[in-house]
């Protein structure tokens, strides 16, 4: 027992903590002026506590186990990304959930994390990944094939934060640089066949995100609404419950993917840079624990959920402040919503388990 | 490459993705920077502007009362029936239960409902009664909004005068114009904020700003007086098939206009339905030559100037006289040698026409505009006209033998009873003006309109010798149809010939009676014109005969004392006889009884069973027709208290007065009161 809470990496957790209390408190502040604050509430704690479990769960399972088991979980999550683009539920003319009972399920999540193990068994499994193009193009299909269905439903904000983390994973895997650079110039060439491909709505927000007063009513509207919100906040904020710009319903889906506008507007620069730094907090601590790994498994995994997770926040904070375009991604921890709360909670949690196993034989070897 | 360990590789390119990452966060810490810091303000005001704006909250307009506080010109609330058709579950029986109640066929309602907007007006202005039994029914998308209008419960009574206002509630004439700043008050405002779909929420209630209730505005008309002469006034005008109308009676001590009417007129409540020029208030807004009545100020300046002695003998030429321009003058009977008294008893032309003759031009036209002839008299009252005399310089040859008499001027009826009026003052000129006080919602007096002389225009002793003058037109000359039996009245008659397409017409007239009752103690100065009488059309009979009825009417309402004293007896006969019963010591219930058999209204004022008070002496009130309000009394009620002695009533009159906050308040006299008990 003693072991076990000694081997417990108590810094991230409580980060992560932090992070889901503040949370809890924007997500309120958010939604009390809905018609059901409370069932919303009621939901965001249910889903809170099934994210302590489904930590508290990986924290116990070996985390080789789950490199074991990737290309089941791989094909189980191609197998729902498929389903949701047949049967899913469509919000904003994306088809993006299935409804199983109750539950409303984003299959993306869980291509994410699928595609994280899949990549990881690949670089730590192949000793030879560094001479053999053949192993480099079984990567690039691994990658390219959920990828491609993610596009398809479209879900632009998940592609958005894929294809940066798993060039990060891919290098940082060992793959020389000069496939790298290839396999970019080449997208670079096929990007405007890519275009073409994009649906109206996805071309549009590009197109405001570089302009966003151009059509201060239309697709740039969320970004200007959001960036008042954040600006008005000043040095300190407007407090708790006092900020009106999505009290009086500027800003869409404030409880969701702009909420971190809502923190702007509320705590002001006090809070959105606290937030900011557990944020960077939990990619360090990511990082701390991949480079202390015993094994290239648990480095590579450690660094490919570290830098998910760093990227989805960077990718919405980014959308947040006007600097990307608006994408759907939402903030991990803070935000409202099951699916990215779970899926994260499994990362820290597999993250936690690699660090405790670090931790162990530091301790072992000390003994 | 292939010789570096893996790890090593790893380790390496951590370092790089760290810094990465590192900027990343950077970058997004320094837009924040830049956002939050830097750009607050700019965002601040950026969201305020979208989240709040101020809502308007607009003041009751202000009252317009007479002199007693009779109300002339109120506020109603109305209210206005809306749908928003797509909220209405059964629109058919919703628009039968509708049709029922507002007695609109029920097919008209049901069409509006049936309509794809978001919101109908089902009815405008409904009556209280009947939208509160709609609001109480409560359909769902069916609902009320109350609306102010402007109401005036005498409809006709002083429409021209009054005026009216527009839709907007912003005064379109008469005093509701002239006074439109202090009547409309200020405009306050809630800080109200609002959201992305455009509802409004009155949350935030920071720094608001309490609208100011217009002024009550407290007139100087009489409506007694105003209704005397308006019914008088209408009866000749529809005998004389004249083509407008006009009657003022003012205070000549003091300039206060206490009754001003045309006809036509109209009702300010539908002012719409009525001709465009019918909402003109002529007695200011129209200037005419004269005629005769102008013959006062060549008198007066010839008086004044001593050029002339009331005794002197002119010789009028048997009826026509032509000056040495060639302008002939004629006289409307033939008279050989006149005195200058008999010149003016007798309205001569010639007689005047030598007069002014004698006394040249400048000192006419100086007299002229002393009496203000070609300038603003300075009433309180829009679209005033001045009228218009030449100066000396621009006369005509034949000027000097049309000015004297009337002709080549152009003069309101207001114009002229003030002239009329300075001399019942003995010379001295007061401005004309209608609003005496303004009060606030409290009643109390924030500003008050003083009479002001204007200018002393002759001398009391040649105002007296005009004065007589104007009596023996009365007694004498042209004006004996105004004789009154009881008053002395001074006046003079005036008919014009109207100036048609360019040429003076003979059988168009402007015919017009101006004087003051009683003649040597003026009470009233009463100015009646008619213009294009038919029939008669001297204005000796036919302005003169409602002169004398209205100048009888208005001394026997106002009770002044006649030559034989019977004054009071005419006055009570044409007022309703009331009897303000004693209530001091009866108990509450028995207040009620006597107050049902009196006819006054009762009202009580403090906690108890028994009446120590009352507001009114018991004693016979008289009330004219008109103030349709029965008689309120408050009575002051305390228990505990023994009243001894239920006679000695005078005693405990009590003056209740008005405090600001609304409230009846006793003053001093309470002590005293309370000493007798």
């Amino acid at each position: 027992m003693k072991e076990w809470f000694r081997g417990l990496d108590w810094v991230l957790l409580t980060q992560v903590f932090s992070l889901s209390i503040i949370g809890l408190f924007i997500i309120y502040s958010s939604i009390y002026m809905t018609s059901h604050p409370s069932d919303l509430y009621m939901r965001q704690f249910f889903w809170l506590f099934v994210s302590i479990i489904c930590m508290a769960v990986c924290f116990k399972i070996d985390y080789h186990l789950w490199v074991e088991a990737a290309t089941y979980i791989y094909w189980t999550s191609i197998f729902f990304l498929l389903v949701v683009l047949a049967i899913g539920n469509s919000a904003n003319g994306a088809r993006r959930w299935i409804r199983i009972g109750p539950i409303s399920f984003q299959p993306t999540e869980l291509a994410k994390f699928a595609l994280v193990l899949m990549l990881v068994k690949f670089l730590s499994n192949k000793k030879n990944i560094l001479t053999d193009i053949k192993n480099y193009f079984w990567i690039l299909l691994i990658v390219a094939l959920p990828l491609f269905l993610i596009i398809k439903q479209p879900d632009l904000g998940s592609a958005l934060l894929l294809i940066p983390s798993m060039i990060i994973l891919i290098y940082t895997g060992g793959v020389p640089i000069r496939r790298l650079i290839w396999t970019f110039l080449s997208l670079l060439v096929a990007s405007p066949i890519i275009w073409t491909f994009l649906k109206e709505y996805q071309k549009k927000r590009i197109e405001f995100f570089l302009n966003p007063q151009s059509d201060p009513l239309g697709s740039g509207y969320n970004i200007i609404q959001s960036i008042i919100a954040i600006g008005s906040g000043g040095i300190t904020g407007k407090g708790f419950l006092k900020e009106t710009q999505n009290r009086l319903s500027f800003i869409p889906e404030h409880h969701t993917d702009f909420i971190f506008s809502v923190i702007g507007q509320e705590w002001g620069f006090i809070g959105t840079t606290i937030t900011i730094v557990l944020y960077f907090y939990i990619f360090r601590q990511a990082i701390l624990i991949a480079n202390r790994a015993r094994d290239n498994e648990g480095s590579l995994l450690a660094l490919g959920f570290g830098c998910m997770i760093t990227i989805q926040v960077l990718v919405n904070l980014g959308m947040t402040v006007g600097l990307l375009p608006v994408t759907g991604l939402t903030l991990p921890f803070i935000s409202y919503g099951g699916s990215s709360l779970v899926f994260s909670s499994l990362a820290i949690g597999i993250l936690l388990n690699i660090s405790y196993a670090n931790r162990r034989s530091a301790i072992i070897s000390l003994k | 490459m292939k010789s570096q360990n893996p790890i090593l590789i790893f380790k390496k390119r951590l370092k790089w993705l760290v810094g990465l990452i590192l900027i990343s966060f950077t970058i997004i810490v320094s837009r924040l920077f830049y956002l939050q810091l830097f750009n607050f303000p700019f965002y601040q005001r950026l969201a305020n502007q979208q989240h709040f704006f101020k809502e308007w909250v607009y003041p009751k307009r202000g009252k317009i009362e007479d002199c007693h506080g009779v109300v002339l010109a109120m506020n109603v609330n109305l209210l206005n029936v809306y749908a928003r058709p797509q909220e209405v579950k059964n629109k058919r029986s919703t628009a039968r239960v509708l049709s029922q109640i507002l007695k609109i066929p029920e097919m008209t309602i049901f069409h509006q409902l049936e309509s794809t907007q978001k919101f109908v007006w089902i009815e405008r202005q409904v009556p209280f009664k009947k939208s509160k039994f709609i609001k109480n029914l409560k359909i769902q998308g069916i609902g009320a909004l109350e609306e102010e209008k402007r109401f005036y419960p005498d409809h006709k009574m002083a429409a021209n005068v009054i005026g009216f206002t527009g839709i907007d509630n912003q005064g379109l004439n008469g005093l509701e114009e002239y006074y439109n700043r202090q009547l409309s008050g200020k405009p306050g405002w809630i800080l109200a904020a609002r959201d992305a779909r455009g509802k409004i929420w009155l949350t935030h209630t920071s720094g608001p700003s309490a609208p100011v209730s217009g002024l009550t505005l407290v007139t100087t008309l009489n409506s007694v007086i105003q209704h005397i002469a308006q019914v008088e006034l209408k009866k000749a005008y529809k005998k004389f098939h004249s083509k407008k109308a006009c009657i003022i009676v003012m205070n000549p001590k003091t300039g206060a206009i206490l009754a001003m009417a045309n006809y036509p007129t109209f009702d300010p409540n539908h002012f719409l339905n009525y001709p465009e020029k019918n909402w003109d208030n002529a007695c200011i807004t129209d200037a005419f030559e004269p005629g005769s009545t102008f013959k006062l100020i060549t008198m007066t300046a010839a008086l004044q100037t001593g050029i002339e002695k009331p005794s002197n003998k002119i010789f009028c030429d048997n009826g026509t006289y032509t000056t040495s321009y060639g302008r002939v003058v004629q006289d409307a009977e033939k008279y050989g040698w006149l005195t200058v008294k008999e010149i003016f008893g007798y309205s001569s032309n010639i007689g005047t026409t030598k007069i002014a003759m004698k006394l040249g031009k400048k000192l006419l036209y100086r007299y002229a505009k002393k009496f203000n002839i070609g300038s603003l008299t300075g009433i309180d009252l829009p679209a005033e006209a001045c009228g218009l005399i030449r100066p000396p310089q621009q006369w005509g040859d034949f000027a000097i033998a049309s000015i004297p008499y009337g002709y080549e001027v152009l003069v309101t009826p207001l114009q002229t009873i003030c002239a009329y009026a300075a001399i019942a003052n003995k010379g001295i000129m007061m401005r004309p003006y209608i609003v005496k006080e303004f009060k606030n919602t409290y009643g109390e007096v924030v500003k008050k309109n003083h009479p002001h002389v204007v200018r002393r225009v002759c001398s009391p002793s040649t105002a007296n010798t005009l004065i007589n003058m104007m009596q023996w037109v009365v007694l004498h000359g042209t004006g004996t149809a105004v004789q009154l039996s009881n008053y002395s009245v001074a006046g003079k008659t005036g008919t014009a010939e109207l100036l048609i397409r360019g040429r003076y017409s003979h059988n168009e007239y402007y015919a017009s009676f101006v004087g003051f009752v009683p003649a040597h103690h003026p009470m009233f100065a009463i100015y009646v014109s008619f213009e294009d009488p038919r029939g008669i059309i001297w204005g000796g009979y036919t302005a003169g005969p409602v002169f004398k009825r209205v100048a009888r009417r208005i001394l026997a309402y106002d009770m002044i004392p006649g030559k034989e004293k019977n004054g009071e007896q005419v006055a009570k006969a044409s007022l309703i006889k009331i009897k303000v019963p004693n209530f001091v010591g009866l108990t509450v219930p028995q207040c009620k009884f006597v107050s049902k058999v009196s006819g006054c209204l009762i009202r009580f004022q403090g906690h108890g069973n028994r009446v120590i008070a009352q507001s009114q002496v018991p004693d016979y009130l008289y009330i004219s027709p008109l103030t349709r309000e029965k008689v309120l009394l408050t009575l002051a009620i305390h228990p505990d208290l023994k009243i001894p002695k239920r006679r000695n009533h005078k005693n405990i009159i009590v003056n209740l007065t008005t405090t600001p906050s609304g409230k009846l308040a006793w003053n001093e006299n309470h002590k005293k009161s309370e000493r007798h008990l």
